[in-house]
């Protein structure tokens, strides 16, 4: 068996560099990093444009290429992995057999605090994974530094938490209790009480966007805006109850899980669902996104868990006889999932996202019941809440092993963090752009059908068209042809002619309405009777 | 006889031909000349011409050949005949040479003597011109210049260099110049010019040329300068000077003496030295500088002029202020009563004034005061003035805007104070509280009391106006009727209160709260929802009226979001009823002999209850049918547009049945076009979002034209998130790189080579490397 942690490439074979390997490797990174074709330029026509298009892709080029080079060359770290030999399966490698191989500083990171008073905690990080947020189901709420296991901060509120969020960085976050929501301060202090939200079930932040998303118990789903405080939206489900949420990374679109097998997916400006899948035939128990945001992991309460390609709203790959309580994407593409006092890990052989298998396990003391797992970022930790504490173990692989400090840095110093915020809510995206696509953004307006114009536009048209005719002005003829009376009736014959292309539409509009109630008068009787069926 | 009269007709007709062309201008005194000297001779003629009348005959043109009517045939005309102005012009007519020759025997001598005189030349010069060349006139007009000869038009009789050469030749045989000429001449034959627009087009053609050749060599330049991404102004850096207000400080130069004296004071050391450390000093100084540098600088610059000047200016200013004086006390002086009342009126008034005087101040403020209360006392503000109240009695309220509106908003200012005094009572005693606030406080005793009481009060005092409308029989009638009813609920509500009053407030009020369309689950929630209702029984009525009675508006206030969960409560006991029915059956299994079915299926057992597949599918369906409305059907009675008795299909149907297919037809189109069509779990929102349109353009911006290559060129990120730090900054840079203030000169002609490639990293200019603060930080960063 060998064991690698990020940062640690003592295990690593160095193959002596053979060119080409390396050329082709680069080829690919760049690939990647151009982002797709360019458009074909033979088309165009115009020469100028060509040629600066031209220099534009030579440009895009070269940036691809020393993003490559980067990569390749120039990054710290490399990923962690785990690989067996022989009749060795990775899933049945304990913990404790990883804690011989690890360097100290890893090790360090496989632990369980038990806490047994106030029952099962949910887990939130930071986006670098220094802090991590814990809750208690009994109203215990802690903020720990990762890096130093240091309890900055620990307060019990008395009453039941339901989830927990950080907000942009440690210094808020958001605890959904029994009748409202609270922010507190890093420090524990209570800032603002969210009335607005009810009795929150889930709680999520869009960090690119600053609004606070959260579903209530009723099914209300409500987005809030952090920087100013104003409720961008609420929306009414009409799915019932739920308390399975979780954002989209790639494109902030929110996902919630019901209980009739459906998955829906919102955005704050639209009071419709953007999709609505039906995932499971039971209650789905919990979705998860993938950091590319083209993967979720659904599970049902039908012991099933599926896992879809968001591009195509198309099954990838179910995973049968497995139930989870709690899913969890990591950085690099694990998969997660907790049930009962159980945790497996499943990994992407393929690549793709249609080859999720076994990767590892881990199971705790009986008894414990997982509430929440999550990845912490930027390291190979799993966060486990359950309902005795909390554990982290070791999941070689798991993480990003180069973070990046305009992204999120660990390190961060205080004076750092300040810049930051000011960065991000300088680059604070408006809730519009939330979409299903946010390639889109700037492209031009996908082509609609011609939508049928409701009679208020039409009435509003015709008036137009009615004032546009009526205030034209009339071309001073010579003085036989001036008259007054012809020039009222010429005028009265635009209007009448105006006014002539509506009424179709307006009849027709008219028609309908009365054919609907008189359709469902009729619809009731026998066929012989049907004639007598009043008309209104 | 016959030959004179032909002379004469023939010289009238030159004449008169000669004035007639007016082609030739021949100047006046050659015209002249010719009509001088053939007077004489015709003048014998004229006379004769003028004495007697003399006719020619002229015949008349004989039938056959007037063709009149077309009585002769055409073939009798058969003999050739010239036209009859038919001239031969080679041949000249016996006749004519003959009168002239005659005519001009006679007075040749005399020509010659008038041309000797008017031009002072021998005569032999013109004798010999005569004698050589004998005189033909074939034109009717002289040649000249501007008449060209009949040959010369015709193009026979070409008169060419060598004609004027000959002559020459005789006297310089041996000249070189001369057979250089004629070499000249035989080469170019001189042609006559081509028609303007040919010419034109030559030239432009020529000029063309020229242009394109001078303007090609810019092409590759012009390439070039069109291609560049970016395009550097800033080749040479220019000095454009100082540009802070320091940096012109410092070359300062002090030029006039009054400078020159300031600087040398400034830059004294120890002036610096002492107002760095001694006051005192510095003081010294300034009082010693002051003598040494101002006194002298008084006495030698104030000339007696400026002096004088000086002096006049104060003289004016102390008179100007003088009659200031002098006017204000005159102003004090006036007696007159109206111009000091008015004065002060108009200083009272003046907020000034009253700042001004504090007495004046606390005077006015007390007038305010006193204004405000009699205000308040004589309820001015409520329609129970005078005026108010005549207007309401005459009901001119009604009948004219105006008024009632000046009634109307009198109320308000009556409403308003009111709630003024009232906030000022509440300020300082809070116990007396208005029924209407409805406070918790309250008990029920009270509060039953007071609408006892107030219900009284209203039995008591109905009583009905008698005027305007009112007086109306039928309205009295109808006011009667209200009232009645009035009072007879009113004394329900006094007796509903004694029994209340009388049960001590314990008995509730039947609950006339029926939901009807809630259930209610679980046993724990309806004895909670009762005891609610007791707890806040009276809070909940003291927001609507006792009087009212109206409890439906709360019965119907019970909110959507409730009834929500009150449906999905329902699916979970359902489907826990559904688990229980199944684990029963497991018993039973258990217990017989059966064996025990799979996971899957115990599964399937488990959600069979419930058809979640059916009911998304026949959400889809709604979903679609909002995003894709179905067509709509057409209107028809029935009987109409089907003849009778009934076929199947009438005439009328037929029309809109296709219709209606179209319709159909096109719906579908538009469904297969939806993402979602192919599949069937999912429904993909297709409605537009407006507020997310803005983010998307309806055309490609300018250069570009189809979408694809917009979209294409739009697709890689150029911040500095996404870059390496070493192209940021060819991907942002800007398409003009210039500085402020340098002049843009005009292009230079420089050669370019048209191959080579347009090289972004190295601008043309060769810049400085700039320095880049964030290359260092970031140089691993990548995204």
């Amino acid at each position: 068996m060998e064991v690698a942690l990020e940062d640690n490439n003592l295990m690593e074979k160095v193959l002596p560099p053979d060119e080409q390997e390396i050329d082709v490797e680069l080829e690919a990174k760049e690939k990647k990093y151009l982002r797709g074709e360019g458009a074909n330029l033979e088309s165009l026509k115009d020469k100028k444009l060509k040629t600066q298009l031209a220099s534009r892709e030579k440009l895009y080029g070269k940036s691809a290429k020393a993003a490559a080079k980067i990569e390749k060359w120039l990054l710290p770290a490399s990923a962690g992995y785990l690989e067996t030999e022989g009749l060795e399966k990775t899933w049945r490698i304990k913990q404790t057999d990883i804690a011989k191989e690890v360097d100290l500083l890893s090790s360090k990171n496989q632990y369980d605090i038990v806490l047994p008073d106030f029952g099962p905690y949910k887990l939130d990080f930071t986006a670098s994974g220094r802090h991590m947020l814990a809750g208690g189901r009994k109203g215990h709420l802690a903020l720990v530094d990762m890096m130093n296991m240091n309890l900055i901060k620990e307060i019990h509120v008395r009453e039941t938490v339901r989830d927990v969020a950080f907000l942009h960085n440690d210094q808020f976050f958001a605890a959904a209790q029994k009748k409202y929501s609270y922010i507190y301060a890093r420090d524990g202090t209570e800032l603002h009480c969210l009335k607005e939200h009810g009795p929150v079930a889930r709680l999520r932040f869009l960090k690119n966007h600053f609004l606070l998303a959260s579903v209530n118990k009723i099914g209300q789903l409500h987005y809030q805006d952090v920087t100013y405080g104003d409720m961008v939206a609420s929306i009414r489900t009409g799915k019932g109850r739920t308390d399975v949420m979780e954002v989209n990374p790639h494109n902030g679109v929110v996902a919630l899980g019901h209980s009739g097998g459906t998955v829906t997916m919102w955005k704050p400006t639209s009071q419709a669902p953007l999709v609505q899948m039906q995932c499971h035939p039971g209650p789905v128990s919990s979705v998860a996104f993938h950091p590319n945001g083209h993967l979720m992991a659904t599970s049902g309460k039908e012991r099933k868990v599926k896992i879809w390609d968001l591009r195509k709203f198309e099954e990838v790959q179910t995973i049968h006889g497995f139930h989870a309580k709690t899913l969890s994407f990591s950085q690099k593409g694990l998969l997660a999932a907790g049930t009962g006092s159980f945790v497996q890990v499943l990994g992407d052989s393929s690549g793709g996202g249609g080859g999720y298998s076994r990767y590892m396990s881990h199971s705790m003391v009986k008894g414990y019941q997982v509430e929440k797992v999550m990845f912490r970022p930027y390291e190979d930790v799993l966060g486990i809440g359950h309902s005795m504490g909390w554990s982290s173990v070791l999941i070689p692989g798991s993480g990003e092993p180069n973070f990046d400090s305009w992204v999120a840095n660990p390190f961060e110093t205080s004076k750092q963090r300040r810049e930051k915020e000011v960065h991000l809510l300088l680059d604070k995206l408006p809730p519009e752009t939330i979409m299903l696509d946010p390639s889109k953004i700037g492209a031009m307006r996908p082509s609609r059908r011609k939508e049928r114009p409701t009679r208020g536009e039409i009435e509003a048209e015709k008036e137009v068209a009615i004032e546009a005719a009526k205030s034209v002005e009339m071309k001073k003829k010579t003085k036989g042809r001036n008259k007054p009376s012809k020039r009222t009736k010429k005028k009265k014959e635009m209007v009448e002619n105006a006014k002539k292309t509506f009424p179709e539409l307006e009849h027709s509009n008219i028609a309908g309405k009365k054919r609907r109630i008189g359709e469902d008068a009729a619809a009731e009787l026998p066929a012989s009777l049907k004639r007598f069926a009043r008309k209104n | 006889m016959g030959s004179l009269k032909r002379k004469s007709s023939w010289s009238s007709k030159t004449l008169a031909k000669s004035k007639k062309r007016k082609g030739p201008h021949l100047p006046n005194s050659i015209l002249k000349m010719i009509a001088t000297h053939k007077r004489p001779l015709n003048s014998d003629d004229n006379e004769i011409d003028s004495d007697v009348d003399l006719y020619e005959y002229e015949e008349g043109i004989p039938e056959e050949e007037s063709r009149k009517n077309n009585r002769y045939g055409r073939l009798d005309n058969y003999e050739f005949k010239l036209p009859d102005d038919f001239e031969d012009e080679d041949v000249e007519s016996e006749d004519d040479e003959d009168g002239l020759n005659s005519e001009y025997d006679g007075d040749d001598d005399r020509h010659t003597r008038m041309l000797q005189v008017l031009t002072g030349m021998p005569s032999a010069a013109f004798n010999s011109e005569n004698k050589s060349k004998p005189l033909l006139f074939t034109e009717p007009y002289p040649e000249g210049e501007f008449n060209p000869t009949r040959d010369v038009l015709s193009g026979k009789n070409i008169l060419t260099e060598e004609d004027f050469l000959a002559p020459l030749e005789e006297y310089h045989k041996t000249s070189k110049q001369i057979s250089r000429m004629r070499k000249d001449t035989y080469k170019s034959l001189v042609h006559p010019p081509l028609p303007k627009p040919d010419r034109e087009r030559l030239e432009r053609k020529a000029a063309r040329g020229l242009v394109d050749e001078e303007f090609s060599k810019w092409v590759h330049l012009v390439k070039r300068n069109r291609e560049a991404p970016t395009v550097y102004f800033n080749q040479e850096v220019v000095n454009l000077g100082k540009s802070t207000v320091g940096a012109i400080a410092s070359e300062f130069q002090p030029r006039t003496e009054f400078e020159m004296r300031m600087a040398s004071v400034l830059n004294d050391n120890e002036v610096s030295e002492a107002h760095r450390e001694d006051g005192a000093r510095l003081l010294e100084l300034n009082q010693a500088s002051s003598v040494i540098y101002f006194i002298p600088c008084r006495l030698h610059d104030v000339s007696m002029e400026d002096h004088i000047k000086d002096y006049n200016h104060i003289a004016k200013m102390r008179s100007l202020l003088f009659n200031h004086e002098r006017k204000s006390k005159q102003i004090k002086k006036i007696k007159s009563k109206l111009y000091h009342r008015l004065k002060n009126k108009d200083l009272r008034n003046s907020v000034l004034g009253a700042l001004m005087d504090p007495e004046m101040a606390k005077e006015e403020a007390m007038k305010q005061e006193a204004r405000r209360v009699e205000e308040r006392m004589t309820f001015k503000h409520k329609n129970r003035g005078k005026w108010a109240k005549r207007m309401v009695r005459r009901g001119l309220n009604v009948k004219y805007n105006g008024t009632g509106e000046a009634i109307t908003e009198q109320l308000q200012i009556n409403a308003e104070l009111s709630r003024k005094i009232n906030s000022l009572r509440d300020g300082s005693s809070s116990d007396e509280e208005e029924l209407s606030d409805g406070s918790d406080q309250d008990t029920p005793y009270k509060l039953l009391a007071k609408a006892k009481e107030k219900t009284l009060r209203a039995l008591e005092d109905d009583e009905v106006c008698n005027s305007g409308l009112m007086s109306l029989p039928f309205m009295v009638r109808a006011m009667k009727k209200k009232n009645e009813e009035a009072n007879e609920e009113a004394k329900r509500a006094v007796e509903e209160y004694e029994e209340w009053e009388n049960s001590g407030g314990a008995v509730k009020p039947k609950k006339t709260i029926s939901v009807s369309g809630r259930r209610v689950f679980g046993a724990i929630e309806a004895p909670k929802e009762s005891k609610k209702d007791s707890d806040n029984f009276y809070d909940n009525n003291s927001d609507s009226d006792i009087d009212d009675n109206d409890l439906e508006g709360v019965r119907d206030t019970a909110s959507p979001a409730r009834r929500n969960t009150g449906t999905t409560t329902e699916t979970e006991v359902t489907r826990d009823e559904g688990g229980e029915d199944s684990e029963s059956e497991a018993e039973q299994m258990v217990d017989g002999i059966f064996e025990v079915p799979s996971q899957a299926e115990l599964i399937n057992r488990a959600f069979a209850g419930d058809d979640v597949v059916g009911e998304f599918e026949k959400e889809k369906q709604e979903v679609l049918n909002q995003e894709v409305p179905e067509p709509e059907k057409p209107v028809l009675l029935p009987g109409w547009g089907q003849p009778w008795p009934t076929n199947k299909r009438g005439y009328h149907q037929i029309k809109t049945t296709r219709k209606e297919e179209d319709a159909q037809r096109k719906r579908e189109e538009a469904l297969k076009t939806r993402k979602d069509f192919r599949l069937k779990h999912v429904i993909i929102s297709e409605k537009v979002d407006k507020k997310a349109e803005k983010l998307h353009t309806t055309t490609p911006p300018f250069p570009f034209t189809s979408k694809e290559v917009f979209e294409h060129s739009m697709r890689m990120p150029i911040g500095p998130e996404f870059n390496p730090s070493t192209v940021v900054g060819d991907l942002n840079r800007p398409e003009v790189v210039k500085k402020t203030g340098v002049i843009i000169k005009p292009v230079k002609f420089e050669e370019v080579n048209p191959n080579e490639e347009v090289d972004d990293e190295h601008p043309r200019n060769h810049q400085k490397p700039r320095l880049n603060k964030k290359t260092s930080r970031r140089q691993s960063k990548v995204k």
